[in-house]
């Protein structure tokens, strides 16, 4: 039976899409059969993200309609085993997407992946509400800074009203919290909230941070999701978030920042 | 599980059952339906979760003036408009029998009185299904209890007697309470007691650090507060018609 893992935030630009796509490789580079839903009608970078825009020929609103079937929209990686992409419609209004078109996506593709990882839109409206309608658990992405914390305490306060489980009476949807762009130094020089102050605001089980890194940019703009690319501390870091998901653990490596060796602390640099 | 198969030819498609339900009555005073359609709408937008989709139903029996003169179309597109269904119609005559079902709506033919002879009036449920009512005595308001932060863009209210919350009233939430409201965690958002104008209700809070609080409609928002009353475990009550915020002493909260 598949886990539906919805990527949410409530605030734009806080990593999303990122997390989506490092999520769902980790997942598939441990053994689980995954596919990545983007469901940012209209606005869609999944497909940039994974490094697929050009193999797109059917999207996730075209299932819904009828107009191709699951098996012509889903996007085969090329790189790691076991991982799909379903992408979004770019040119369609969220409008055309319906809860019970989803539900039936969502039905089909539990019988044949271990884990559906939804990529939601930013804000409270429809889109954002398809995406975690069906959800067993969910990421709740958060920067290190006020306004990002206030719109995810409003997006767990919907995980917990706004899903199926919720109104179904189901077991609730598990939350977790990832913390993205992360920066041990500002967080000391008292700029940047640290992750203790994050996790007592909003009370949810704590996954890890990802920190700041100029890899992710690189990694956005060739279209390989962050994992994949070499020495990426990020890339490290959605790894550990990964394992930790998946019931190991480990240790929290990039709550600190890297230690100063001792020519770097004499020249104050 | 079902005893017929569906798939076999012979077995019912279906099963037909009487049943009770509880339905929202419409008592027009009115016979101008554009009117009643604007008030239905601004109501409804008082608590739209309320009245979204809910099915309606219109009784004419208590109509004075015409009640034929209503035009029931016209009407049930006004109750559309506001987001309701409208189910059928009660309580009037043959003639507007025919005009129901021209306007697409069900007749109800027996009225079906409740036991007093009147509809109660309707007013939305307030509070969150998570809430545990405390078991009273039967006398006197019930307190409502919340275990869970109550988080940005939530509200809650317990119109009648005590809020209890157990853990945090996050930035952006809203509790509200006929009386008091005790906060045994931070309180960080708005809280708002004697709501129905209760002057001797008061708000307690283990780690006071509201955006705003208010006793029978009296409010000071976190601006106006003085900084030496933030953070700590605070008790705010009317006194002459303002508003007191004094620090309780003695109250620790161990951290979870």
């Amino acid at each position: 039976m598949a886990t539906v893992v919805v990527v949410t935030s409530g605030k734009g630009g806080v990593g999303k899409t990122t997390t989506s796509a490092a999520f769902a490789v980790g997942l598939a580079m441990r053994g689980h059969r995954t596919v990545v839903i983007d469901f940012d009608v209209g606005l869609r970078n999944l497909d940039l993200i994974m490094g697929c825009e050009r193999r797109v020929v059917f999207d996730l609103l075209n299932v819904i309609h009828g107009e191709g079937s699951l098996h012509q929209a889903l996007i085969k990686d090329k790189r790691v085993e076991n991982l799909h992409i379903l992408p979004a419609s770019q040119t369609r209004d969220k409008e055309a997407l319906t809860l019970a078109g989803v539900g039936e996506v969502m039905a089909s593709l539990r019988e044949r992946f271990d884990y559906i990882v939804c990529d939601s839109p930013a804000g409270i409206e429809k889109g954002a509400i398809a995406a975690m309608y069906y959800a067993d658990e969910a990421l709740v992405v958060t920067n290190p800074e006020v306004s990002s914390v206030r719109d995810s305490d409003r997006i767990i306060g919907m995980l917990a009203s706004k899903t199926r489980r919720a109104e179904q009476g189901e077991p609730e949807v598990k939350e977790h919290l990832v913390v993205t762009r992360y920066d041990p130094t500002r967080v000391h020089q008292g700029d940047m909230l640290s992750a203790a102050d994050i996790q007592e605001i909003l009370a949810i089980p704590f996954l890890g941070v990802v920190p700041e890194s100029k890899s992710v940019l690189v990694a956005s703009n060739s279209g390989i999701p962050v994992p994949l690319v070499k020495d990426s501390d990020a890339g490290e870091a959605y790894l550990d978030v990964v394992d930790r998901f998946l019931g190991q653990e480990r240790p929290h490596r990039f709550l600190e920042g890297p230690k100063k060796g001792l020519l770097s602390r004499i020249l104050g640099i | 599980m079902a005893s017929a198969n569906p798939r076999t030819a012979d077995a019912p498609a279906f099963e037909l059952k009487g049943t009770a339900l509880t339905l929202m009555v419409l008592h027009p005073f009115a016979t101008d339906a554009a009117r009643i359609g604007r008030e239905l709408e601004e109501r409804s937008t008082r608590a739209p979760d309320f009245f979204r989709d809910a099915p309606l139903v219109l009784d004419l029996s208590g109509m004075q003036d015409g009640p034929e003169d209503l035009d029931l179309t016209a009407l049930a597109a006004s109750v559309r408009r506001a987001g309701m269904v409208p189910v059928g119609v009660r309580g009037a005559s043959p003639r507007q029998r025919e005009l129901a079902v021209a306007a697409g709506l069900g007749w109800i033919a027996n009225p079906g009185r409740s036991r007093d002879g009147a509809d109660a009036p309707c007013e939305p449920e307030v509070c969150r299904a998570s809430h545990r009512p405390v078991a009273g005595n039967g006398r006197g308001p019930q307190a409502v209890v919340v275990t869970q932060p109550v988080r940005s863009g939530q509200r809650l209210v317990a119109p009648d007697g005590d809020l209890v919350v157990l853990s945090s009233v996050n930035p952006g939430a809203e509790v509200l309470a006929g009386r008091h409201i005790h906060v045994y965690g931070p309180l960080r958002g708005r809280a708002l007691a004697g709501a129905s104008g209760d002057t001797e209700a008061r708000i307690f809070s283990a780690q006071f650090a509201p955006e705003l609080v208010a006793i029978a409609g009296e409010y000071v928002v976190s601006d106006d507060l003085e900084p030496e009353c933030l953070g700590r475990s605070t008790m705010v009550y009317l006194e002459d018609g303002a508003l007191r915020i004094q620090p309780i002493t003695g109250l620790v909260v161990a951290p979870p």
